[in-house]
């Protein structure tokens, strides 16, 4: 039973979960390797973002300002890959 | 008024785990993250449960919608967070993340997490908590 969006059911709950995580067991070897795809694009991009922060109090530094450069095409270049990486995933549901 | 609010990272992925306590813990959250669900919900268990609860969907041993499913049947007002990497679409059109939604997540993120934006959805559920303690 749906209610608000949410399910309410204990039994509807287990019923949908055994079904999620039997499908989930199935991921093709094409469908993990974009799963790990996005998990090393979240360690990519989270490490970016924590060092442009660190690196940004300290911006007057000619060296710093060279680092915060070098993060800033890591982001980029990380966003293209998880843009790639969602199209290829949109591609397979459809 | 607790100051900062203890948040639970539950992912398989230890470099995931990390990038994700570093982007918080920089803005004063105390973290805490665990390799696997059975952890997680030890901690969620415990006379001192954390107040936020980040989980990823499809891990090894107990998934992320089990521990979703547990937290809700706990009646507590631990906020919940899902993270997935995985863009399967099930049968009735709708996506894990989609399920952890209708299994009671507060939101849902998919990966690569938008850090900004978790943040941003932390922020709002600790300023939240904090008005309920007032």
């Amino acid at each position: 039973m749906i209610h608000s969006g949410k399910l309410t059911g204990v039994d509807d709950n287990l019923l949908l979960y055994k079904k999620v995580t039997g499908l989930a067991a199935e991921e093709s070897s094409d469908e993990k390797l974009l799963h790990e795809l996005n998990n090393a694009l979240t360690v990519i991009l989270g490490n970016a973002r924590f060092l442009a922060i660190k690196l940004d109090d300290q911006k007057n530094y000619e060296a710093t300002k060279e680092s915060l450069e070098k993060v800033e095409r890591i982001r980029i270049a990380a966003e293209k890959g998880a843009a790639l990486v969602s199209r290829l995933q949109k591609s397979k549901s459809s | 008024m607790k100051s900062k609010n203890f948040i639970l990272v539950i992912d398989d992925d230890a470099n995931v785990r990390n990038a994700i306590c570093d982007n918080l813990g920089i803005c004063g959250f105390n973290m805490i993250q665990v390799d696997d669900g059975k952890k997680g919900l030890s901690y969620i268990r415990s006379s001192h449960p954390p107040d936020i609860v980040i989980t990823d969907i499809i891990m090894p041993g107990e998934e992320g919608l089990a521990i979703i499913q547990q937290i809700r049947k706990m009646k507590t007002n631990i906020k919940v967070i899902a993270i997935s990497g995985s863009g399967n679409v099930l049968m009735n059109g709708s996506s894990f993340l989609d399920m952890a939604k209708k299994f009671g997540a507060d939101a849902i993120f998919p990966k690569p997490i938008n850090m900004d934006e978790l943040e941003n959805t932390v922020m709002s559920f600790s300023k939240a908590m904090h008005r309920m303690e007032a």
